[in-house]
């Protein structure tokens, strides 16, 4: 059977946090920073928002735009590196904010900044098998680096939610196909017990977000027989703004292909939001019978790749929530001390 | 001291997560979150979900608060007057108090109202923000 | 309705550092026995207010307390409406009396504020409203009068001068009161600069938390006469309640618990406004004693902040409104305010009040009021003639 995605959601929270104002806290180089991450400001939550509340925002715009009620939601999955709790699910939290009933299956998901696209991909998996008949899939973060590392630069907050299912006629895109590599690379992590994640520079690089996102986008586009010049849209996961661009040229996309789905120069890297935030902008602009592909990146390390095509439905319900670039353009600037002040607030720290 | 059990926030988990109130199955006024005994004498009642739109009937910004909201000051506080009848109190975040006024159209949101520490409960519930 | 007062004290207020809530209660009971010439066995049973006991010093069954103290075995009973607890421990007192069931009673109220920080205060205060809608959103006691506030200025369109004129008179008066919290005379400039709590209310809009306890003695007139203190007594009495939730109410610009209560209390004095010779309202906040002003009946709402402005409740006036200080600049020791209320007219109306005196007070009313108007008391006192 055909699967699809049935609505879609985007939320980004208002406050923004230039490069520029972060390296005057540090004394560092402003434009030696921007020059190497191309992220000229992210999006930062504020203290009363965290993974959960921002993932409620996304998904129920998912649900308006499917025009489904929350009691139908068969199945919710999460995917974060920043779940408020270690033990206790995030998904029955935003499962009760949005209405469900309690005749749904909830689990949370994490791989780095492919949390999400796990959710999706899993998702995807439940509805095909006819398990479930609606699936809500979301990946969301408030991302968190420690202070004066370079992470600082780009680590956001921001989600995304997708509702899935099986009913031609309720399609937005179809998810034509999906593929996923994985393998134990220590490229960035954090311990379970540590605030803060480690990474180990240029390593991040080559062997880990480039050989991944590489070796999925070849697996796919072998499935489906496609070429990079059968796609109007890619999408990469964007831990800065350059390395996309690099995945692109590598595999021998244009800039054009990948300009909606390029979205962290303007609201930073929000893990496991970054790729399907990237997705949901190219949904909100696309035209019907487009192709898209998305190739998601988690450190530690895998990429999850989809190729999904849009339908004429797509344009009538685009405008029925928040869009993307709504969400982007709604912003406030905040100073570094404030989003240090947000970070103790949230977590009832006394500094 | 203040600090809600988890297990009296569980029990008002849908008046403060889903905004769920209460309607008198006689004459169908609602109430927010509930009563025993409705302005028409009827006992009986239904949970019903309010829609989250309202306008400000009166507001003000906190600047001293109790042990659990001390370290969120400065934080906005409204009546709020719900489209569906009934009248809350919440917070309005998202805003500077400066863009408040009576008469202000607001909706609903789902965020963070305190936390128990660094090891107890996250207790969510609904603010507000401008419409 | 005729309760004789034949005895009252009370401590001053403040922050009492070295005095616990026990030593508060037991000077002010102490004091109250030799105001009225009485042995402790002459008490036959004993009310206490006090709200915030069981969670800043981990106290309840205070009724016992306070028997203790005087070495009976007589009843006692700790008697709480939040701020109006005193009011309610006086009622319980006089229905003791009426019933047949004691000749001669002690009513006291304690509060201990100054063992806790400010913030974990506020804490305590919030439990008067109701705290799982209102206290779960970061609702505080000033934050909620502060709504009422800005809907009454909006309503009626006065302004912070005039809610600063209502502490201006209070310390004035404060100043004259050698019991009171604060001492010092303040300009309105002071209220407007003071730091702001919750907008539109600052700091010097908000009467503070406070140490202290007061104590009556009341008894049957028989019993008055017969000791020789049948001077002042307690003509009229009202209560009544409204929703704990502000949000619950039908106006946020009136306290219909206070219009009830005061209607009754009229009532059974058998007296008009016109004559009541002075008040002491529960003005927790400036924007409290006008509302309390126009819904005790004394003026037309909308128009007690311009008779405050315009001098109408000042010492000097036809109606002095606190003559004590009130909250504001007495203090507000919560279990203890609505006692000392009564401790004020009942010195008042026999003369005793020195530089604060109000001339040719014969009539006085007193009135406590608990969380925002869900609570209320009202009492009316006489000169026995």
């Amino acid at each position: 059977m055909t699967v699809g995605i049935v609505g879609y959601g985007a939320y980004i929270p208002k406050y923004r946090l230039k490069t520029e104002e972060i390296a005057r806290a540090w004394s560092q180089d402003y434009a030696k920073i921007t020059a190497s991450l191309a992220v000229h400001e992210k999006a930062v939550a504020g203290y009363d928002q965290d993974s959960v509340t921002l993932a409620v925002h996304a998904a129920e715009h998912a649900l308006v735009r499917a025009d489904i009620s929350p009691e139908i939601v068969g199945a919710l999955y999460v995917g974060s590196e920043s779940h408020p709790y270690a033990v206790k699910p995030s998904a029955t939290i935003i499962g009760t904010a949005l209405g469900c009933s309690r005749d749904y299956l909830a689990t949370d998901m994490a791989f780095a900044c492919k949390g999400g696209t796990a959710a999706l991909q899993a998702a995807y998996a439940l509805v095909a098998s006819d398990l479930v008949q609606y699936a809500l899939a979301i990946g969301t973060d408030v991302a968190q680096a420690a202070p004066g590392d370079i992470l600082e630069y780009t680590a956001a907050a921001g989600a995304a939610a997708f509702v899935v299912n099986s009913h031609t006629q309720e399609f937005l895109a179809t998810i034509d196909a999906t593929v996923s590599v994985s393998s134990d690379t220590p490229d960035f992590w954090r311990r379970s017990l540590q605030q803060y994640p480690e990474h180990v520079g240029r390593f991040t690089g080559e062997p880990s977000y480039f050989a991944h996102t590489c070796q999925a986008a070849e697996k796919i586009m072998a499935k489906t027989g496609s070429t990079p010049q059968d796609f109007d849209h890619v999408i990469f996961h964007q831990p800065n703004g350059k390395f996309p661009v690099q995945a692109g040229k590598k595999l021998g996309f244009s800039s054009k292909q990948l300009a909606y789905g390029l979205l962290s120069p303007d609201i930073g890297n929000s893990y496991s939001a970054t790729i399907l935030l990237g997705l949901t902008n190219v949904l909100d602009n696309a035209e019907p019978g487009q192709k898209i592909l998305l190739i998601s990146y988690g450190s530690g390390s895998g990429s999850d790749a989809f190729v999904m095509t849009t339908t004429d439905l797509l344009q009538e319900r685009q405008k029925s929530a928040p869009t993307t670039g709504e969400y982007i353009h709604d912003k406030k600037y905040i100073e570094y001390l404030q989003y240090r002040q947000i970070y103790q607030v949230r977590e009832g720290k006394k500094e | 001291m203040g600090i809600m059990s988890p297990i009296e926030h569980w029990r008002l988990i849908k008046n403060r997560y889903q905004l769920e109130g209460t309607v008198c199955v006689s004459c169908e006024k609602k109430y927010y979150p509930s009563v025993y005994i409705c302005s028409c004498g009827s006992r009986a009642f239904a949970p019903k979900k309010l829609r989250g739109y309202g306008t400000i009937i009166s507001f003000t910004e906190v600047l001293a608060s109790t042990e659990l909201f001390k370290d969120c000051v400065p934080y906005c506080l409204a009546l709020i007057k719900l489209n569906d009848g009934p009248v809350i109190l919440a917070q309005i975040t998202d805003a500077n108090f400066q863009d408040l006024s009576i008469g202000l159209s607001v909706r609903s949101v789902f965020r963070r109202y305190f936390v128990d520490g660094q090891d107890g409960l996250i207790y969510y519930g609904i603010k507000f923000v401008i419409n | 309705m005729k309760i004789a007062v034949i005895g009252t004290a009370s401590t001053a207020y403040g922050e009492w550092w070295d005095k616990s809530l026990r030593q508060l209660l037991a000077e002010s009971q102490l004091t109250a026995l030799t105001d009225a010439g009485l042995a402790p066995q002459e008490i036959q049973a004993i009310f206490v207010a006090n709200m915030c006991a069981g969670q800043l010093s981990s106290q309840v069954n205070i009724g016992a307390l306070a028997t203790n103290i005087l070495g009976l075995h007589i009843p006692g009973t700790r008697i709480e409406g939040a701020c109006a607890s005193g009011g309610l421990a006086l009622r319980a007192g006089i229905a003791a009396i009426e019933s047949g069931r004691a000749d001669v009673v002690m009513v006291s109220g304690v509060e201990k504020m100054s063992d806790v920080s400010h913030a974990q205060g506020t804490q305590s205060l919030m439990s008067a409203t109701c705290y799982e809608t209102e206290g779960f959103v970061g609702a505080t006691f000033p934050a909620l009068f502060a709504l009422v506030t800005r809907a009454y200025m909006h309503r009626f369109g006065i302004t912070r001068e005039h809610l600063a004129m209502v502490s201006v008179k209070n310390h004035k008066n404060g100043a004259l009161n050698p019991r009171a919290h604060f001492r010092k005379e303040i300009t309105i400039q002071d209220v407007l600069q003071s730091s702001y709590v919750a907008d539109p209310l600052t700091l010097l809009d908000c009467s503070p938390m406070s140490d202290g306890a007061a104590t009556v003695i009341i008894s049957t007139p028989e019993f008055a006469k017969k000791i020789g203190k049948l001077n002042v007594s307690i003509i009229g009495s009202g209560q009544a309640s409204d929703t704990l939730a502000l949000s619950q109410r039908e106006t946020f610009t009136e306290f219909k618990a206070t219009q009830h209560a005061a209607q009754n209390a009229f009532m059974i004095a058998g007296v008009t406004h016109k004559d009541i010779d002075l008040v002491e309202v529960h003005d927790a906040f400036t924007m409290a004693e006008i509302i309390a002003l126009e819904d005790l009946g004394f003026f037309e709402h909308g128009q007690a902040g311009h008779a405050t402005v315009a001098g109408k409740t000042s010492l000097q006036s036809n109606l002095p409104v606190n003559a004590s200080g009130g909250l504001k600049a007495k203090g507000h020791p919560v279990g203890a305010t609505g006692i000392g209320q009564v401790v004020e007219l009942t010195e008042q109306l026999h003369g005793r009040c020195g530089a604060r005196q109000v001339h040719n007070a014969r009539i006085g009313l007193a009135h406590s009021m608990g969380g925002l108007g869900s609570t209320v008391t009202v009492h009316i006192l006489a000169q026995d003639v």
